[in-house]
């Protein structure tokens, strides 16, 4: 009696997970309301909120700032506190710039090459585009509000060190509005966007990669 | 024409030299070093800073946000990278340095030997255990601190009583150079630090600039 009992327990458990994600074809029908969705959005503006969940810190440590992105392919991300710095990729370029005497300095940045692979990765997913991320991760998308698309890296190796992305989607605009990365129990990036606006008049010159429009 | 020049140019150095010249070095004990000269490195016994680094090295900059944590002997040092990307955390306890965390697999020894003894110069002073000597005139208190082949020579501002520079020699060989710039009372300790300083570490070939954006007494916990 009581193994019956332990197994239907097993075995409505695993229905009730089973549940709380959508069928491929849900998954299928969810992303493309989702390309749809960004398809409208020519450009948008929005603050953001960064914060660094780590074991080894008693508190976590805070950033905020701004992002402008502009459809196909040009993002500004711009950390206004606790300093100032821009990252701009327009078009496979990637430049940054702190602020020096409050003027914008372009620096020489290091680690360009790495940070245009990551920044075409965000704006695809921007737009709702997981293709690119096929090969490299698998995708399952949690129901429920908000809903919530998890990016599960295929390689054991990369998986030691990062656990999942995260993205938190609007059930029914189908905005990302916050986004995860989590890399152990304990450990994770979360940044929570604010204040959007879309479909803006955005200056062509926020994200020229040789003299950038400063914001204030 | 070019012979008056360079005349004119030796009379300017050797005006320049005098004003300066210190008298010879002088013997001083631990104890009778000047206040505010031990008041520069005076960070609490336990603290959480967070702090802008700046790294360049081959002519390329890097930019990282850094935050370091003092419990008891510790130094917990993580270094995160571009939208908070982790990309090193040492610990640090005397001469023991752990590497914790190196996603990028940066190589070990710019790591233990020129990044970890750059946080221990700044952050572990022992001003008791070392020889010092010290010269002094109106604009400058030169310090000279020596521990068997290691020398360290402090340059600060007798007026404004701050150290400015400090150079750090071993056997003869330029270690790192280090200024300590825009000295700025920190409420949240209670104390006037340097808010920013500049490292050159001339052994690795890479200059580190900190922007110390705060610094709190550590809260009790986290292992």
């Amino acid at each position: 009696m009581l193994r019956r009992l332990l197994l239907f327990f097993l075995f409505s458990l695993t229905l009730a997970n089973a549940s709380n994600f959508l069928t491929a074809q849900q998954q299928t029908q969810f992303l493309q309301k989702m390309t749809a969705a960004a398809a409208n959005i020519k450009n948008f503006k929005a603050g953001f909120v960064q914060q660094r969940h780590l074991s080894v810190l008693s508190e976590p440590l805070l950033s905020e700032g701004i992002c402008f992105f502009e459809a196909p392919d040009k993002l500004r991300w711009e950390l206004t506190s606790p300093y100032q710095t821009v990252l701009i990729y327009n078009a496979d370029r990637v430049a940054k710039f702190e602020m020096e005497n409050n003027r914008l300095r372009k620096m020489n940045f290091g680690g360009g090459d790495m940070m245009r692979k990551v920044l075409k990765q965000i704006i695809s997913w921007m737009q709702g585009d997981f293709n690119t991320a096929d090969g490299i991760y698998d995708l399952r998308i949690q129901k429920g509000m908000p809903v919530k698309l998890e990016l599960i890296p295929k390689s054991e190796k990369l998986r030691q060190s990062l656990r999942s992305i995260q993205l938190f989607v609007h059930s029914t605009s189908y905005r990302v509005f916050r986004v995860r990365i989590q890399e152990t129990d304990t450990d994770y990036v979360q940044i929570d966007f604010k204040e959007m606006a879309e479909n803006i008049e955005l200056h062509p010159a926020l994200f020229n990669t040789n003299h950038p429009q400063a914001v204030k | 024409m070019k012979r008056g020049f360079l005349l004119v140019l030796t009379a300017l150095l050797l005006s320049c030299s005098s004003a300066l010249k210190l008298p010879p070095l002088q013997s001083v004990l631990p104890g009778y070093l000047p206040d505010w000269f031990t008041a520069s490195f005076r960070y609490p016994t336990q603290f959480n800073t967070t702090q802008r680094i700046l790294l360049t090295a081959n002519s390329k900059e890097y930019d990282f946000t850094a935050s370091l944590q003092k419990e008891k002997q510790e130094l917990r040092a993580v270094t995160l990278a571009e939208m908070g990307s982790l990309f090193l955390y040492l610990k640090i306890n005397g001469n023991k340095v752990e590497i914790i965390r190196n996603p990028s697999g940066l190589p070990e020894n710019p790591l233990r030997d020129g990044v970890a003894g750059d946080i221990r110069f700044l952050f572990e002073r022992d001003t008791l255990v070392h020889r010092w000597n010290w010269q002094q005139n109106a604009q400058k208190t030169l310090l000279v601190q020596r521990y068997g082949a290691r020398q360290i020579i402090w340059q600060t501002d007798s007026a404004a009583k701050q150290v400015e520079m400090a150079t750090e020699v071993v056997n003869g060989q330029t270690i790192r150079i280090v200024h300590f710039k825009d000295y700025r009372y920190f409420d949240s300790i209670g104390r006037t630090l340097p808010a920013r300083i500049v490292i050159q570490n001339k052994r690795w070939h890479y200059t580190l600039r900190v922007q110390l954006l705060d610094i709190h007494h550590s809260k009790p916990g986290k292992p």
